[in-house]
């Protein structure tokens, strides 16, 4: 039985499937993206990368930021463009792929959201009673998607070269339904932002990977220790997600109440519904 | 049991869907009635009290929270819902501002009786529930509650088969009402013993059982657990 249609906005985009790491040890990788199966594999002799979904090869396949892409429709964009990936100041690097048993899009409004940074990752990038949100900007992306501007958050130990805590300010952007970056400003130099994004590979409604790229400037510190850190940070997010009800998430603004330091949620909620996204959401009636 | 009227009724029954003894201070209990996700949890004071186990802000299960003493704290965002109304106290990210009256945890009927934390979905109050059974026994002793896989009415035709109180062979086990169960008593044997049933949902049950009358030693509830555990087993969904 074939799974039902899935709208343009999400089957017409690249979506990462595969760590690449990871398939170039273990070799071909099945996984499954929209309820479908997905095979990747690394051809031997010239390491490019093959994909198929069943007995049908698929056409769009790519290799980019240490993941394997593919798209399961026509591409109507290229893969997202991150120009910090290029620089040499920094490590760009995966931090690591995570399952969670949740949609994905609870797992990108999870990453916008700051009210939770002092409880669930009390000790790190919160504390109490450093609690109060103060009033950020949210404003749409000429492209689509949301950005939350002026966000500033006290964290005792903001990054794995953080030795103090301070303020730290905040950049988020949605880009798809599901990829979210953050950029913060770096401990040792506050005037520069490291930036690491989530890519959600929605395997289900109800089921998602988290793929997590980080791009921090090399200021006393390797790519290992910033995975480590990271894997960390999202093991604190995961039970949260394993725990929210519905798994879906409700497009509808009267389904769950939202405060004022939610304008990001709602923003994303809101653009969301009006780009037609469903799967992995509830629709507003 | 998924039958629209059936269920409608059941809303407005008490249950017990947990022991006295499980709901200990400081802690948040879990449980399900009617497909409801209860947090039943105990104030400093001793009160009790049963939600919708959900946040209303992002639709975490409060039961993985923190219990103050005084209110529950959600385990996502810190906000606080008050003991007795669930009204919500505190918003952490806007500490300055009172939250809307109308904002809290969505609270259900609980009454503590004979051992037993009991709840109600809906309908307002009419006077506290107890263990039936034979008057002039004792006061009901909790056995152990078992986690069922089958439906009420499957588990209250498999206790109808007869429940050997003693190890002397099955008794007639009679039914209340469908979800309580009876056997035993002064002409039979020096005790009673009362199944109730908690629909978990339309599919599972736990069956809490109680003696009213005799001492419950260790001897009497390892053997009880034995009989329980063995009407779960035999009722076990296939693997």
């Amino acid at each position: 039985m074939t799974p039902p249609a899935v709208e343009p906005i999400l089957w017409d985009d690249w979506h990462i499937v595969a760590e690449l790491a990871r398939v170039q040890r273990d070799g071909p990788w099945r996984t499954v993206l929209f309820n479908r199966p997905v095979e990747v594999s690394l051809e031997e002799a010239t390491a490019q990368p093959r994909a198929r979904s069943g007995d049908s090869p698929l056409a769009h396949v790519a290799i980019r930021y240490g993941f394997i892409w593919v798209c399961l429709g026509t591409p109507a964009q290229p893969i997202i463009d991150f120009p910090e990936a290029a620089d040499p100041d920094r490590w760009t690097a995966s931090a690591g792929s995570v399952s969670v048993a949740t949609s994905g899009l609870r797992a990108v409004e999870n990453f916008l959201d700051l009210g939770h940074l002092m409880f669930v990752h009390a000790g790190f990038l919160g504390e109490e009673p450093h609690t109060e949100i103060a009033s950020y900007k949210v404003e749409s992306l000429p492209g689509g998607g949301i950005l939350a501007t002026g966000c500033r958050v006290y964290q005792p130990l903001s990054s794995p070269v953080a030795t103090e805590g301070y303020d730290v300010g905040y950049t988020y952007a949605a880009v798809r339904p599901y990829i979210v970056v953050l950029y913060k400003a770096n401990p040792v130099e506050r005037t520069r932002n490291d930036m690491i994004a989530l890519f959600l590979q929605p395997v289900s409604e109800e089921s998602c990977v988290a793929h997590i790229l980080t791009s921090y400037l090399k200021h006393d510190v390797d790519a290992d220790a910033v995975r480590r850190y990271q894997q960390f940070i999202f093991g604190q997010d995961r039970p949260i997600l394993e725990n929210q009800w519905p798994k879906r998430l409700p497009l509808d603004p009267r389904a769950e109440v939202s405060v004022r330091c939610d304008a990001s949620s709602s923003a994303y909620r809101r653009w969301l519904s009006q780009s037609g996204v469903r799967f992995g959401a509830i629709p507003a009636p | 049991m998924s039958g629209g009227s059936t269920w409608q009724a059941a809303l407005a029954r008490w249950f017990p869907v947990a022991r006295r003894d499980e709901v200990i201070a400081r802690h948040l209990a879990e449980a399900m009635l009617l497909g409801q996700d209860l947090v039943v949890w105990r104030d400093d004071a001793g009160a009790v009290n049963a939600w919708r186990n959900r946040c209303p802000h992002r639709g975490v299960r409060l039961s993985i929270g923190y219990n103050t003493g005084q209110e529950l704290r959600c385990q996502y965002h810190g906000w606080r819902f008050a003991s007795g109304s669930g009204q919500c106290r505190l918003i952490p990210a806007h500490p300055t501002q009172k939250p809307a009256a109308t904002l809290g945890a969505v609270v259900y009927g609980v009454a503590e009786a004979d051992g037993y934390i009991w709840v109600r979905l809906a309908g307002a109050d009419a006077g506290p529930p107890e263990v039936p059974g034979a008057a002039g026994l004792a006061a009901p002793q909790p056995l152990r509650s078992v986690f069922v896989e089958a439906p009420v009415a499957t588990v209250a035709a498999a206790l109808q088969q007869g429940y050997d109180l003693d190890g002397t062979g099955p008794v007639a086990v009679e039914a209340l009402d469908a979800y309580t169960l009876s056997a035993g008593g002064p002409g039979v044997a020096a005790t009673r013993i009362v199944f109730m049933l908690q629909p978990v949902d339309a599919a599972r049950c736990v069956v809490h059982a109680a003696l009213k009358g005799g001492s419950v030693g260790l001897g009497t509830l390892r053997y009880h657990n034995g009989e329980l555990t063995r009407l779960q087993r035999a009722l076990r969904a296939p693997r």
